[in-house]
C-alpha cells in the first residue's frame, strides 16, 4: 500500500495518521478519509510517517484544511519534516492558511 | 508549421522579455533543439509512465539510479522534479515516459510524452504560477521543478512535449587524492 491511513475519532477530536506517500496514486483516498473526521470539532493530520509529498499531495492537503473551515473546524498538521515544510513554504501554504496549521518537526 | 510555433511561443516570449531571471533558466526551443539533450551522455534508466501508480516506480527507480552517487538531500530533489513531471504526463498527456541520463554537469531527467501539448499563448504567469489560488495546478509542479532543478528545458507542440530538467548535484564519491 503507497498510503497508509490510521483513523481515530477521541473527545471531539479527529485525528489522521497517515504513512507513505502522498501523490496522484494516493490523494483520492485520502481526501476520502477525510470524510471520517470532518464533524469533529478538532481535526489533526498527523505526517509523522510521510516519506514522500510532491504537490498532487499537497493539493489534498489544501482541500482538507478548506473543507475543515468550512465546516469551522479546527485543523492542524503535526510532525511534518524540514524538507516536506520547505516544500509548503514553496507553494506559500503557510502565507494563505496560517502558519499555526503547520507543526515542524525540528 | 514554423509560424504556428512562433505564434504560439509569442505570449511565453514577452514573459520571458520582461523577467530576465527566468530567461537563463527556463529555455523554451523546438523539437529539433531539444532532441539532441536527450541523446546526450549515458543513459542510466527508462520508465514508461501510464498510469498514476508508475509515478512512484519512476521514483524508485530514480532513487536507486542515484543513490550510490548522491546524498539524500540532493536525491530528493530530483525526487520531488521526477514525480512532478511524470504526474504532468499522467494528468494532461495519458502516457509518456522518463529517461534518467549521466551528463557533464550531473544528471539529466528527459520527460517525453505524445499529449496534446502546453498552450503557450498563455503567458508562463498563468502556468507556472504557485497554482492553488487559481484553477490550474500545472503551476504548482512548475514551481517546484523550477526551484529544485538548475535548468529547465520545455519543447511543446501538438505532437507532445519534452521536458527536460538538469541537475548539477554534489557527489558522494571522495574526490581522489593525487
Amino acid at each position: 500500500m503507497l498510503l497508509e491511513i490510521e483513523r481515530l475519532k477521541e473527545n471531539g477530536i479527529g485525528i489522521l495518521k497517515l504513512a507513505g506517500v502522498l501523490d496522484i496514486s494516493t490523494v483520492e483516498a485520502f481526501k476520502e478519509s477525510l470524510d471520517y473526521v470532518l464533524n469533529a470539532q478538532e481535526v489533526i493530520i498527523d505526517f509523522k510517517k510521510i516519506k514522500f509529498i510532491d504537490s498532487t499531495g499537497i493539493g489534498g492537503i489544501v482541500s482538507a484544511i478548506r473543507k475543515c473551515r468550512e465546516q469551522r473546524s479546527s485543523i492542524r498538521i503535526k510532525n511534518i519534516s524540514q524538507e516536506v515544510f520547505e516544500i509548503f513554504e514553496i507553494l506559500g501554504l503557510p502565507e494563505i492558511f496560517g502558519k499555526e496549521v503547520f507543526e515542524v518537526i525540528p | 508549421m514554423r509560424d504556428k510555433f512562433i505564434e504560439s511561443k509569442k505570449g511565453t516570449l514577452d514573459f520571458m522579455e520582461t523577467n530576465s531571471s527566468w530567461f537563463y533558466k527556463f529555455i523554451l526551443l523546438d523539437y529539433k533543439k531539444v532532441l539532441p539533450l536527450c541523446q546526450e551522455g549515458e543513459l542510466l534508466g527508462k520508465i514508461t509512465i501510464a498510469k498514476p501508480e508508475d509515478v512512484n516506480s519512476a521514483r524508485e527507480l530514480t532513487a536507486e539510479i542515484l543513490q550510490e552517487q548522491f546524498q539524500q538531500k540532493e536525491i530528493y530533489k530530483v525526487i520531488l522534479c521526477i514525480s512532478e513531471a511524470a504526474t504532468n504526463v499522467i494528468k494532461y498527456a495519458n502516457t509518456g515516459y522518463l529517461e534518467i541520463r549521466k551528463i557533464l554537469a550531473g544528471i539529466r531527467a528527459c520527460i517525453v510524452d505524445s499529449g496534446p501539448g502546453m498552450d503557450l499563448r498563455k503567458p508562463p504567469s498563468l502556468i507556472l504560477q504557485q497554482g492553488f489560488t487559481t484553477k490550474d495546478s500545472l503551476g504548482a509542479g512548475f514551481t517546484l521543478m523550477y526551484k529544485y532543478s538548475q535548468k529547465v528545458y520545455l519543447s511543446t507542440s501538438e505532437e507532445g512535449t519534452i521536458l527536460v530538467l538538469d541537475f548539477n548535484l554534489e557527489s558522494n564519491l571522495s574526490s581522489e587524492k593525487i
